[in-house]
C-alpha cells in the first residue's frame, strides 16, 4: 500500500481529518509524523535562515523526521482559500522551500490550491488532481473528496462545541453526535492565534494549559462559525484580504464584545509579519473594551518567561473582578 | 490641498515639478534622517518593516510641514504593502493629526490609480490626468536610465567624481524637461557626456542588488549600499527597478520585457509560484544574473519582511547550485552603516580572491 507522509505542523492543524479521510478513501496509507518535541524544533532552525518564524521551524523539522517512511509528502501550495484573499507567503512558497532546504525527499504532492478568483480554480480541483496520483477514477476521487470534506465539518462542529484538537478528530470519524458537557461557573478568557499556536501540544503545554490549571476557560477562534467571524470585521474600513488575519482580527472584535470574557491573550510568534497588523488592528478597535495580553514566541521558548507574565495578568482580572 | 508622497528612490524627483506645473501644491518633507525613522519606529507596531516605518515618519514629518492629503497606494495581496494605507492612517489619526489618505482599491490598475489622482491632487480633465500620469511613469524611466548607466560607467572612470558629476548634472537636466521631446534631447544630450568621458579598460567587479523593492531602490533603508560599491570601483546592477516595476503594471514601454515574467521563467526551477512582494524577481534575478556573469549578489531586505524570509531559503539552494557568493543583509531601525560598511568590505575582498584564483 501507499504511504503518504503528511507533517505534523502548519496547516495539518485546520485540515488534517479532510486529508486523512480523503487519503484513507482513496485506500492510501497516511502517516504522521511524531508529536512535536525539542529535537523537532532543533533540527528545523538547523536548516533554516535564522529570522524565519517557530511554527516554519517546526514543521520542517517534521518534514525531515517523517521523509524516508513514506512515498509521497503531502505538502499543499495554499495560495488562497476563499476569494480575493491570500494565505501567508511563507504557505505560498512552502513546497518550494521544502524542495530547497531538505535532500532526499520522496515525491511531493504540491498541487497549489487557489481560490482568489471569484469562480475560478476551486478546492474541489486541486483535490481532483492530487487523488489522481492515486486512482483514475475520478468519481472515486470526487467521492473521497466529499466524504472528507464531511468529516472536516463534523471536525469544525466538535470543535465549537468546545472539544480540545485531538478529541475532535477523533470523534469526527464517525457520525454520531457528541455533546460536551457545558462547563459553568469558570471565568472565561479569549484566546486568539492561528490553529498552529493553538493545537501544537507542545505550545499548548506551556501557555494554554498554564492558563487552564488556574481555574480558566479559554475559548478560542474554533468556537466561533465563520459568519460570527465575518460579522466581527464587517464594520473595519477595509477588507483583511489574508484569511487567517481575518480569522484572528474578527474572533477577537466578537469575543471581546461577549460580556462574560475577562480577558483576551493573543499568541503571535517573533517576527511574523502578518500579525504584527492584525495585532495593531485588534488593539486599535477593542483596546477600551477587554485588557489584552501578547504572548510572542520564538524557538528560545522558556516556560518560565511565559508564567510570569500570564499569572500577573491573570491576577489583574482577577482583582478587577474583585473590585466590581 | 497639499499633497504629500512618501520618498522612494527617486520618485519625488519625477513627478515633483509635473504636479507644480499642473498647479497642485506638493508638500515634500526633508529627505527621511535618524529623525523620521525614529518617529515611525516610536509609533508603529514593533514587527513592522523598515518601509512602514520610514514612510510613516515622512508621513508625520509632511503633515508637519502642513500636508493635508498623502499618497499611499494600497491594495492587496500576500505581502504587507496593502495594508499600510489602513495601519498608518490609524496610527497617524491617533496623533491627532487632520488629512485625507488617498489610496486605491487597486494600484496595480491604471483606472484605479487615475481616479486615485483625480481625487487627491483635485485636478479635473480625464485625459489631461492621463497625459501627467503617463509623462510621470516616463520621466521615472529616464532617471533609472541615467541611474543604470551612473552605475555601469562609474568603475572605468579616469578622473575621480566625473561621474558624480555626469549624475548631478543629468538628474538636474531631466528635472527640468517637462515634455517627452525635452527628455528626448535631455538623453542624448547626458549620452555624449558618458560617451566623452576618459575611461580605462580594466574590469571591474560586477556585483548584483537583489531583494526587496524599498531597500533595493531607497538610500535611506540601505545605507546607501549600491553608491558605497560604486565608489569601490564595482560595477552595480540591481533586480528592480521603480520603472520596471511600474512598466509590469501600466505598460507604458512598449519595447520593455516585462521583468517579472523574465524574473519568472529564469525562478522557475526553484520558486514556481509568485510568493508576494518582490521574491520571484530576487530568485529570478539571482539566477539570471549568475548566468551572465555577476560575480556576487547581495540580497537586501527589511527585517520581518515575509516573501524574501521565502526567497532568502530558495536563495541558499541557489548559492549552492550555481556557485555565486551570496551576502544577504537584514535592515532594521538598529542597523548601523559602519556594521554594513565591514560587511560589504568583507564581501568585496572575498569577490576579489575569488577571482585570482
Amino acid at each position: 500500500m501507499m504511504k503518504v507522509g503528511i507533517p505534523r505542523g502548519l496547516l495539518f492543524y485546520r485540515y488534517f481529518p479532510l486529508w486523512e479521510t480523503f487519503f484513507e478513501s482513496l485506500g492510501v496509507e497516511v502517516v504522521v509524523s511524531g508529536l512535536t518535541t525539542d529535537e523537532t524544533i532543533q533540527k528545523g532552525s538547523k536548516l533554516l535562515p535564522g529570522d524565519l518564524c517557530l511554527p516554519m521551524k517546526i514543521f520542517f523539522g517534521h518534514v525531515e523526521s517523517i521523509k524516508e517512511e513514506v512515498d509521497f509528502l503531502f505538502i499543499p501550495r495554499y495560495i488562497s482559500i476563499e476569494p480575493e484573499a491570500y494565505m501567508c507567503p511563507k504557505l505560498i512558497g512552502l513546497p518550494d522551500m521544502v524542495l530547497c532546504v531538505t535532500d532526499s525527499l520522496p515525491r511531493l504532492i504540491d498541487e497549489p490550491i487557489d481560490c482568489r478568483a471569484n469562480g475560478g480554480d476551486t478546492e474541489r480541483s486541486f483535490y481532483l488532481k492530487a487523488g489522481k496520483i492515486f486512482s483514475k477514477d475520478r468519481a472515486k476521487v470526487g467521492r473521497a473528496y466529499s466524504s472528507g470534506l464531511e468529516r472536516q465539518a463534523r471536525f469544525r462542529s466538535l470543535l465549537r462545541k468546545g472539544f480540545s484538537f485531538e478529541e475532535s478528530v477523533g470523534y469526527s470519524r464517525s457520525t454520531n453526535d457528541s455533546e460536551k458537557l457545558k462547563e459553568e461557573g469558570r471565568m472565561r478568557l479569549g484566546m486568539i492565534g492561528r490553529p498552529y499556536y493553538t493545537h501544537d501540544p507542545y505550545l499548548r503545554k506551556l501557555i494554554r494549559e498554564q492558563i487552564e490549571k488556574k481555574g480558566f476557560q479559554l475559548l478560542t477562534s474554533d468556537i466561533l462559525s465563520d459568519q460570527e467571524v465575518e460579522s466581527g470585521v464587517e464594520k473595519l474600513r477595509k477588507r483583511i484580504y489574508w484569511s487567517f488575519g481575518k480569522e484572528l482580527v474578527g474572533s477577537a472584535i466578537r469575543l471581546a464584545r461577549d460580556r462574560s470574557i475577562l480577558g483576551i491573550i493573543n499568541l503571535a510568534s517573533f517576527g511574523c509579519g502578518q500579525d504584527s497588523f492584525n495585532f495593531e488592528m485588534i488593539q486599535h478597535t477593542i483596546k477600551e473594551e477587554v485588557p489584552i495580553l501578547s504572548l510572542i514566541f520564538d524557538e528560545h521558548l522558556s516556560s518560565g518567561g511565559f508564567s510570569t507574565r500570564i499569572e500577573a495578568f491573570l491576577e489583574m482580572i482577577v482583582r478587577g473582578l474583585e473590585k466590581r | 490641498m497639499r499633497l504629500s508622497v512618501p520618498y522612494l528612490g527617486m520618485l519625488h524627483r519625477a513627478y515633483e515639478p509635473v504636479l507644480r506645473n499642473a498647479g497642485v501644491e506638493i508638500v515634500l518633507p526633508p529627505r527621511p534622517t535618524k529623525r523620521t525613522l525614529d518617529l515611525g519606529t516610536k509609533h508603529a507596531p514593533e514587527f513592522a518593516c523598515l518601509p512602514f516605518k520610514i514612510t510613516l515618519g515622512s508621513m508625520i514629518e509632511a503633515l508637519e510641514l502642513g500636508a493635508d492629503s498623502i499618497f499611499m497606494p494600497g491594495g492587496w495581496g500576500p505581502c504587507r504593502f496593502g495594508y499600510f494605507d489602513v495601519i498608518q492612517e490609524q496610527i497617524l489619526r491617533e496623533l491627532g493629526f487632520q488629512f485625507t489618505m488617498g489610496s486605491a482599491r487597486n494600484p496595480d490598475a491604471l483606472r484605479d490609480m487615475i481616479e486615485l489622482m483625480k481625487r487627491i491632487a483635485g485636478l479635473r480633465s480625464k485625459a489631461g490626468l492621463y497625459k501627467l500620469f503617463f509623462l510621470i511613469l516616463i520621466r521615472m524611466s529616464f532617471f533609472d536610465w541615467l541611474l543604470k548607466n551612473y552605475f555601469r560607467h562609474k568603475p572605468y572612470e579616469m578622473n575621480t567624481g566625473e561621474m558624480d558629476q555626469i549624475l548631478e548634472r543629468g538628474g538636474h537636466l531631466i528635472e527640468e524637461s517637462l515634455s517627452l521631446s525635452q527628455l528626448l534631447k535631455s538623453a542624448c544630450r547626458i549620452s555624449v557626456w558618458f560617451k566623452k568621458m576618459k575611461k580605462n579598460g580594466e574590469r571591474p567587479l560586477k556585483v548584483g542588488i537583489v531583494g526587496e523593492l524599498f531597500t533595493v531602490l531607497d538610500s535611506s533603508a540601505n545605507m546607501g549600499i549600491d553608491m558605497r560599491l560604486a565608489q569601490k570601483g564595482i560595477e552595480v546592477v540591481k533586480s528592480v527597478w521603480l520603472s520596471d516595476f511600474l512598466n509590469d503594471r501600466f505598460r507604458f514601454k512598449p519595447f520593455r520585457r516585462n521583468q517579472l515574467k523574465l524574473s519568472s521563467r529564469y525562478a522557475r526551477p526553484y520558486l514556481r509560484s509568485h510568493s508576494g512582494g518582490e521574491s520571484m524577481e530576487s530568485v529570478g534575478k539571482t539566477v539570471f544574473f549568475a548566468k551572465s556573469g555577476v560575480e556576487g549578489v547581495i540580497h537586501i531586505f527589511p527585517f520581518t519582511c515575509m516573501p524574501e524570509l521565502v526567497a532568502q531559503t530558495i536563495l541558499m539552494k541557489v548559492q549552492k547550485d550555481l556557485d555565486i557568493p551570496i551576502l544577504t543583509l537584514i535592515i532594521d531601525e538598529h542597523t548601523a552603516p559602519g556594521g554594513v560598511e565591514t560587511r560589504l568590505e568583507a564581501f568585496v575582498d572575498l569577490l576579489e580572491r575569488r577571482r585570482r584564483r
